[in-house]
């Protein structure tokens, strides 16, 4: 007898019954969804927005400490930002907005005077006073380049108590965009009593003064935040927030999971959606996705330039008008993300919008290769760290695109710990980078990588050597002193214009944003801050 | 039976040793840089140098590790560099350890349940269908990689059928319930691996002893065919599964990382990998070292076991 059945493919066969059986994409929607967003679904002339719940919030594991100064990840920011609240708001017109910070006077043209919000009570019951924000800063001050936030806030140098509510701050150099970088991460404030009675060197239980208090985190698992009672912000129709009385961040690392929990209603939301699931949300119509404004330099090619061949600038130049960054938005992204012409983002009121920046024009990038000396290319490496699956399919296209021009870059996938090293002791070459980070003041993104004394520059022209491009400081000090928006733009952009012109350290590809997706009906409110933190004071979550 | 155990137990101690002094130095010589992953980016050498000075990194090589494998064996493995000032790390893997045993102990109980009667099975119905089908199923078993099973089993039986939770884990002590259906998935993708590697070991074992004289004189003594399987056949058979058991437990620790970290489990595993992104030290260190003791004690057990079955063995 023919065994013809021992032919057959066992892995191929299982395979098929579940590839059969999980078919389908997005699941069709239940009749329990299906009644949910009917009964719940708040519309236009609804008031009242529900309170009470639990909203179960998906994301990456955040590590600790969860302290603004010595955490490690924006992810964490995303918690600690419900729990410490900030000095200031960002609105949705990017103009900065009072919130624990009423008001502020610039005094001599350089320091200044700040006014608090009176009535704020911590989570431990002590007062949101001028101690308290004294002690952050001087805390960030003394902690030096530990602090996280000090590498936005390098100015300050002192800080004052005026009165119980009236705080000055003392800076070394006149900064306009310090009020702007207390919207964000350097802007968080906490008790300095709690941070006494956790031993003075970490805060790892957060004890702030933000919409919810914290109660716990199981590492790897979940954090779980709760109303706080004292919170003293109120809704337009003089509600009290937050709505929700309680949050639990799951910690879900693999996305498919993420988005896996969502279908299936064990979480409410989830952050950190990738493109490539964007159209399967869309479809799906449980599901609705927001997403924050695309204004962060979400992907971008790091360059040292302490050896070959990007000592010489003209192949930086021959690299970067070889690369074609629509084809990576449309190719890697489906869209979802925008091609990146300059530094200074289109969320940044600086921002240019008719700089055109490095565009792909093949015959302008094998004149630059000519200038710089070699015209049929050349050969060099770019690295990105193990496990950037992301991050290395933009590398494969870049390394395809600009073999075109006779440039040939190997791919070498270096640990994350080993890249890091490299990158800090300069013997990097081409890093794609993501995330880079949002700005809400060109200051931060337009310094640190390019000025000779930025944070980001300390290793570029080689180890322990910043690169300097000639005229670009001065710009940037006089951009960043007090004076109006449109002179301060008109520097920026010059500033921008000048180093793209040169052959810039750092290539943008693409800007893209933070997103999140929800179950339709069941929650909502959702929105992001500018920089993509993500505020749940007036997120609300109904049930019925 | 008190010798062997001694001999055994002798044979191990210079195992521990050398386990530890691979784990050091393959940590040690692990690219990056602790102090620069505590301190971060913004730490300038100066500050580096005083951390490298503070973790003890700055010391010669053989000094680290006599001073940490001194440590170790006092049960002292020093504090976390990330997870709080002055918690023992021993504390933090203790908390995590009981999700990781219980899912272990799911995987090998439904490995064996699962892999045991499979193989019976398949080679009392050799070259059948049956046969077929089991033959086919271990090597999907062994072939199927985790993580892709582990993600088609999360669409399958918790986004289609909505039948259990897609992740996360809930302690049993909590909601018994609760924690059996969070931990079934990812206790059948483990236990499918160790099903599909019993289920072949015993047919092929099986095979060889259903050939043996004695099987053939018990058959003719008239004994009944499930007496000839179950006292004569399988008895015998199962004891090369015994020391599979104890190989098994490396191959148990290796998918628990992975598959603790699709499900998010709060376990030994997602520890271990995310302490080694954090360039957590003395974490890694002191995870890797007790995974390995764990599968060298486990082999001693089983080794014991073996030579308690099989007395050829202990007077060999």
């Amino acid at each position: 007898m023919i065994r013809w059945y021992r032919h057959l493919s066992a892995t191929g066969l299982i395979v098929t019954i579940l590839a059969t059986a999980c078919g389908g994409g997005a699941a069709a929607p239940t009749a329990t969804a299906t009644k949910a967003v009917a009964a719940v679904a708040p519309t236009a002339t609804a008031v009242v927005i529900p309170r009470g719940g639990t909203l179960t919030l998906g994301m990456i594991a955040v590590a600790p400490p969860l302290d603004p100064d010595l955490s490690r990840g924006s992810n964490v920011w995303e918690v600690t930002n419900n729990v410490y609240d900030l000095l200031l708001h960002l609105g949705e017109d990017r103009q900065v907005k009072p919130h624990l910070l009423e008001s502020w006077d610039l005094v001599d043209g350089k320091d200044y005077v700040f006014h608090l919000r009176k009535g704020v009570k911590f989570h431990d019951g002590t007062n949101f006073n001028a101690v308290a924000v004294k002690a952050k800063f001087d805390r960030m001050i003394k902690m030096g380049a530990l602090s996280r936030a000090r590498g936005y806030l390098s100015e300050p140098t002192g800080a004052a108590v005026v009165d119980e509510y009236t705080l000055k701050v003392t800076l070394s150099t006149p900064s306009a965009a310090l009020i702007s970088f207390l919207t964000t991460m350097p802007g968080f404030v906490y008790s300095p009593a709690a941070l006494a009675a956790q031993g003075g060197e970490a805060m790892e239980k957060p004890v702030g003064a933000g919409p919810f208090r914290f109660v716990e985190l199981v590492l790897d698992s979940h954090i779980t935040l709760e109303r706080s009672p004292d919170y003293w912000e109120k809704d337009a129709a003089g509600q009290q927030l937050p709505y929700l009385d309680r949050v639990r961040y799951v910690m879900i690392n693999d996305p498919t999971v993420r988005l896996a929990n969502l279908r299936t209603g064990d979480a409410d939301a989830s952050l950190y959606m990738r493109a490539p699931e964007f159209p399967r949300i869309a479809a799906d119509p449980n599901l609705r996705l927001v997403r924050a404004a695309l204004e962060d330099p979400t992907v971008e090619l790091r360059i040292w330039r302490g050896h070959a061949p990007y000592d010489n600038r003209f192949n930086i130049k021959a690299l970067a008008f070889a690369i074609d960054r629509e084809a990576i938005a449309q190719g890697l992204y489906q869209g979802a993300y925008l091609p990146a012409k300059g530094y200074i983002t289109p969320g940044q009121w600086a921002y240019d919008p008719d700089f055109k920046g490095y565009y792909l024009d093949l015959a302008l990038s094998r004149g630059f290769l000519t200038e710089a000396g070699n015209p049929t290319g050349f050969k060099s490496k770019i690295e990105i760290g193990a496990g950037d699956l992301p991050g290395l399919r933009v590398a494969e296209a870049i390394q395809s695109q600009v073999a075109k021009v006779g440039i040939v870059l190997d791919i070498e996938t270096v640990e994350a710990a080993a890249l890091t090293k490299r990158t800090q002791d300069g013997s990097a070459t081409l890093v794609v980078s993501r995330n880079v980070g949002f700005g809400p003041d060109p200051a931060y993104l337009m310094k640190q990588p390019f000025h000779t004394k930025g944070g980001f520059n300390v290793h570029l022209g080689g180890a322990g050597k910043p690169y300097t491009t000639p005229g670009y400081d001065e710009l940037i000090d006089k951009a960043g002193e007090p004076r109006t928006t449109a002179e301060r733009t008109q520097l920026y952009r010059e500033a921008q214009r000048l180093i793209f012109d040169w052959g810039t350290n750092r290539v943008p590809i693409v800007y893209g944003g933070e997103s999140l997706a929800h179950r339709v009906g069941v929650v909502g409110g959702f929105s992001f801050a500018p920089g993509g933190l993500l505020l749940l004071h007036r997120v609300w979550v109904d049930r019925r | 039976m008190t010798a062997y155990i001694i001999r055994r137990l002798l044979l191990t101690a210079p195992v521990v040793v050398l386990l530890s002094v691979i784990i050091f130095v393959v940590l040690y010589v692990m690219p990056g840089d602790v102090a620069l992953a505590v301190l971060g980016q913004f730490a300038s050498p100066a500050e580096l140098a005083a951390m490298r000075e503070k973790l003890g990194l700055d010391r010669p090589a053989v000094v680290q590790y006599l001073s940490w494998a001194g440590k170790i064996f006092k049960g002292d493995f020093g504090t976390s560099f990330f997870y709080g000032e002055g918690v023992p790390v021993l504390q933090t893997i203790l908390q995590r350890l009981p999700v990781s045993l219980q899912l272990g102990a799911s995987a090998i109980v439904l490995g064996i349940a699962l892999g045991l009667p499979l193989g019976i099975i398949a080679a009392l119905r050799r070259n059948s269908l049956i046969d077929l089908g089991v033959t086919s199923f271990a090597v999907s078993g062994l072939a199927m990689p985790s993580f892709w099973m582990a993600i088609l089993l999360i669409l399958l039986f918790a986004v289609r059928l909505d039948w259990l939770p897609p992740s996360g884990f809930v302690p049993f002590a909590e909601d018994p319930i609760g924690n059996l259906r969070h931990l079934a998935l990812p206790a059948f993708v483990l236990g499918v691996d160790i099903a599909a590697v019993v289920a072949r070991l015993v047919r092929s074992e099986m095979l060889e002893v259903l050939g043996q004289d004695y099987v053939r004189t018990a058959r003719s003594k008239g004994l009944r065919e499930h007496v000839v399987v179950l006292r004569h056949v399988l008895r015998n058979a199962l004891i090369p599964v015994v020391t599979l058991l104890g190989l098994l437990a490396g191959r148990l620790v290796s998918g628990s990382v992975i598959i603790e970290t699709i499900f998010a489990l709060p376990g030994v595993g997602q520890l271990t990998v995310s302490s080694l992104f954090n360039r957590d030290l003395p974490l890694v260190q002191a995870t890797l070292f007790l995974i390995t003791m764990g599968v060298v004690f486990g082999n001693l057990l089983v080794d014991l076991a073996y030579g308690y079955l099989d007395p050829r063995i202990r007077h060999a």
